[in-house]
């Protein structure tokens, strides 16, 4: 018995490991890979499944975190400001995640890693977006601010608009977040990115500062509920976390384009399979 | 000292602050991360080593499968976890190490506050607050969720 506990603890800690790191490059907890991972190969119930990414997503948060806000390329006012929104989207989640069905959730599951993917691709070449105007209300927060481009070797500029947009869009992240079981990053970039007009890196470095928040908020519901399981989620954290550190130091290096184009791929296969689960065809 | 001078002093000083509020908040991050996981890898080992959770022993299959509010498999509330662990149980310590981790970033928050104070940022004092007191809600409203 010991010997197969060891092999599955190793099993779990190797692929989070791998989560960990593709999260925290792309903003993401990591928990999109993990929970079909875990329910598919391992035959784990999905609820199970999302009581341990939930947690991971907590340790993949304070362990990428922690290189960006230390480098400054997280934006902390921004993260700030929008987990009022999170936050409280991810209570509402977490109250509706019992009476949501397991097809609906592989659903949304697919549909939610399928609209990431468009993000990913129309940001191809782009560094810092041209001819963004700061809202008024990015003015009166000070939430403008410059960041240290590895790239090109400079501090560059940038302003913030679409609040109001933006902020509705952290509300549904929220939401999301508590009834999948994710950090919903994908979302939160999506919402800096396209409504806010962030940088990239910016805008995938203050996800990640964000989803730890938003998690906590609906962790506890977990917690309690007796959905995260010790044998499961132990090892889940302990990759992820050290997949975190390894995946922030990479992103400091790597060229964005490289990163999306696989990511896209991963993205797209996982999808499908989560797909095919929600209409009952079982991969 | 001309009004540009003045105003290049005051940016400088900001940055600084952001400095220091950056590598503070930085250390936080690693540091409560770092000693939740160190005491759930503590617990995995003392499982793996010793064969016991602590609780009702079952076949892998079984413990892979079994979730939900089966307290004789596993500790979900803080009283059992607290008692559990205080009695080594690998499974208690693993649930705690879980229980840190969820209570960190609302000490994250809370360390957020203390800066904002320090840095006399009125709005984000208020933001960061109102942040903490959602974050403490949701622990509230958690034991009402079945």
């Amino acid at each position: 018995m010991l010997e197969s506990a060891l092999l599955y603890v190793l099993l779990i800690i190797l692929a989070s490991f791998f989560a960990g790191i593709i999260g925290s490059i792309a903003g993401l907890g990591g928990g999109v890979l993990i929970v079909p991972f875990l329910s598919l190969y391992f035959k784990v119930p999905i609820s199970l499944a999302i009581g341990a990414s939930i947690i991971s997503v907590i340790a993949t948060s304070s362990g990428a975190a922690s290189a960006y806000v230390r480098d400054k390329i997280s934006n902390i006012r921004v993260g700030t400001f929008l987990v009022l929104f999170t936050t409280s989207g991810a209570i509402a989640g977490a109250f509706l995640e019992p009476v949501a069905p397991a097809r609906i959730i592989y659903l949304t599951f697919g549909t939610v890693l399928l609209i990431s993917i468009i993000p990913l691709i129309m940001k191809l070449g782009e560094k810092v977006p041209k001819n963004v105007k700061n809202a008024p209300l990015a003015e009166k927060l000070s939430l403008n601010s410059h960041f240290y481009d590895s790239e090109s070797g400079k501090e560059l500029d940038y302003n913030v608009t679409g609040i109001k947009s933006g902020s509705a869009m952290m509300l549904v992240a929220g939401i999301l977040s508590g009834l999948l079981g994710i950090g919903s990053g994908v979302f939160k970039v999506i919402a800096m990115d396209t409504f806010m007009r962030l940088p990239i890196k910016v805008s995938t470095t203050t996800s990640n500062f964000m989803i730890g928040m938003t998690a906590a908020a609906s962790a506890g519901i977990y917690l309690f509920r007796g959905e995260v399981n010790p044998f499961i989620a132990a090892p889940v954290a302990i990759g992820v976390l050290v997949g975190a550190m390894v995946g922030s130091r990479i992103l400091m290096k790597i060229r964005g384009n490289t990163v999306r184009i696989i990511f896209a791929i991963i993205i797209v296969a996982v999808a499908v399979e989560m797909l095919l689960n929600g209409v009952g065809i079982r991969v | 000292m001309s009004e540009a001078e003045k105003k290049a002093e005051i940016e400088a000083e900001k940055e600084e602050e952001l400095d220091i509020s950056s590598k503070l908040l930085s250390y936080y991050l690693i540091w409560s991360v770092m000693i939740s996981l160190g005491v759930i890898l503590f617990g995995t080992i003392e499982f793996l080593v010793t064969g016991s959770s602590g609780y009702v022993n079952l076949p892998i299959t079984v413990l892979i499968k079994t979730g939900g509010p089966a307290t004789t498999i596993f500790p979900h509330y803080v009283g059992p976890i607290v008692i559990g662990t205080l009695k080594l149980r690998s499974f208690a310590i693993i649930e705690l190490g879980i229980l840190l981790l969820i209570l960190s970033p609302i000490g994250r928050i809370f360390l957020q506050i203390l800066i904002y104070v320090k840095e006399r940022d009125i709005s984000y004092v208020a933001i960061a607050t109102v942040v903490f007191l959602i974050l403490i809600a949701s622990l509230y409203l958690a034991k009402f969720v079945q």
